[in-house]
């Protein structure tokens, strides 16, 4: 910024003006427009930052955020996405199968099941099932992918 | 920003910003849009006077830009500026002496007599007491501009005032 040269004498003419002082602005405008500005102050901040974030500012800070930010963040999610994976129970599906069974508690637990039905003089409680009668597959659908993969 | 805050504010800056809105647009309602206007922005966002070294200068640059959108909105430019040479206005604060007001009514008829552009370079160099370079930085213009108005601005003055001028002499 250049300096401005040093201030000059006034001459009579800019000396008159000066003397002349203008109006004040009338009185009642500074309650009117102290009211009026009053409405537009923004209101004191009730609420967490994080909940006034707008999207474009939400936008923005994701952009600000450098490469080895986002890289932490997808570390992170893939460390979350592993641990949820590993405890969830069906992962006990996937587990090796139990090692086969002694020969000598197979013959006990068969023992247990003949003293069991002893016990119980056992009759069958369910009617033999019926042998399914053939259902003709139906022209109009296609067979099932299960059947195609059979034929 | 509190309400004391803006309160002072007004009370130091309004008188100010009021005369030099109203040497611009001549027209009360326009001076009144543009300083209701200035005050709901800095009580909107407080942040805007944050940092700011020369608040004067700073607020009377948004005044002149709320003014400039005003008349921009209210008619074309050129309309506007015809209107705003056109309009009289009590510029001056009135006085019980007889002498003072008739040399007010012709300062202030000298005054219609500017160009807006010349009327408010004038106004902030003498009365806001703003060096060229402020004034360029408050009216977004060149500073041999702001210079080159003011000097145009006090010729015509002086000639329109001779007859005075040599009476004061």
């Amino acid at each position: 910024m250049k300096p401005d040269r040093p201030p000059r004498p006034l001459d009579d003419l800019e000396r008159l003006l000066l003397r002349q002082s203008f109006r004040l602005p009338p009185r009642e405008w500074r309650d009117a427009i102290l009211n009026d500005v009053r409405s537009f102050a923004p209101a004191p901040a009730a609420q967490p930052a994080s909940a006034r974030l707008k999207p474009a500012s939400l936008l923005r800070l994701l952009r600000a955020l450098g490469g080895s930010a986002w890289s932490a963040a997808i570390a992170a999610w893939l460390l979350v996405v592993a641990l949820n994976h590993y405890a969830s129970p069906s992962r006990s599906l996937d587990r090796p199968p139990m090692p086969p069974l002694a020969p000598a508690t197979v013959a006990d637990l068969r023992q247990q099941r003949l003293e069991l039905m002893a016990a119980l003089n056992a009759e069958p409680v369910f009617a033999p099932s019926q042998p399914a009668s053939p259902r003709r597959p139906s022209a109009a659908l296609p067979p099932t992918r299960h059947r195609r993969h059979l034929a | 920003m509190p309400p004391g805050d803006i309160e002072d504010l007004y009370d130091a800056h309004a008188p100010a910003l009021f005369a030099f809105l109203l040497n611009f647009t001549r027209d009360e309602s326009d001076t009144r849009d543009a300083l209701q206007e200035l005050f709901r922005r800095l009580a909107a966002r407080p942040s805007l006077l944050a940092g700011v070294r020369d608040a004067r200068g700073f607020l009377l640059r948004l005044a002149h830009n709320l003014a400039v959108d005003g008349i921009r909105r209210r008619d074309a430019r050129r309309r506007a500026h015809d209107a705003l040479a056109a309009q009289p206005a009590e510029l001056f604060a009135p006085s019980t002496n007889p002498t003072d007001e008739d040399l007010r009514a012709l300062i202030t008829e000298a005054l219609d007599e500017l160009p807006p552009d010349q009327r408010v370079v004038l106004q902030l160099k003498l009365w806001e007491d703003l060096t060229f370079d402020a004034i360029a930085h408050v009216l977004d213009i060149p500073l041999n501009t702001a210079a080159s108005r003011y000097r145009y601005a006090m010729d015509k003055l002086r000639a329109r005032l001779r007859p005075l001028h040599d009476a004061l002499r």
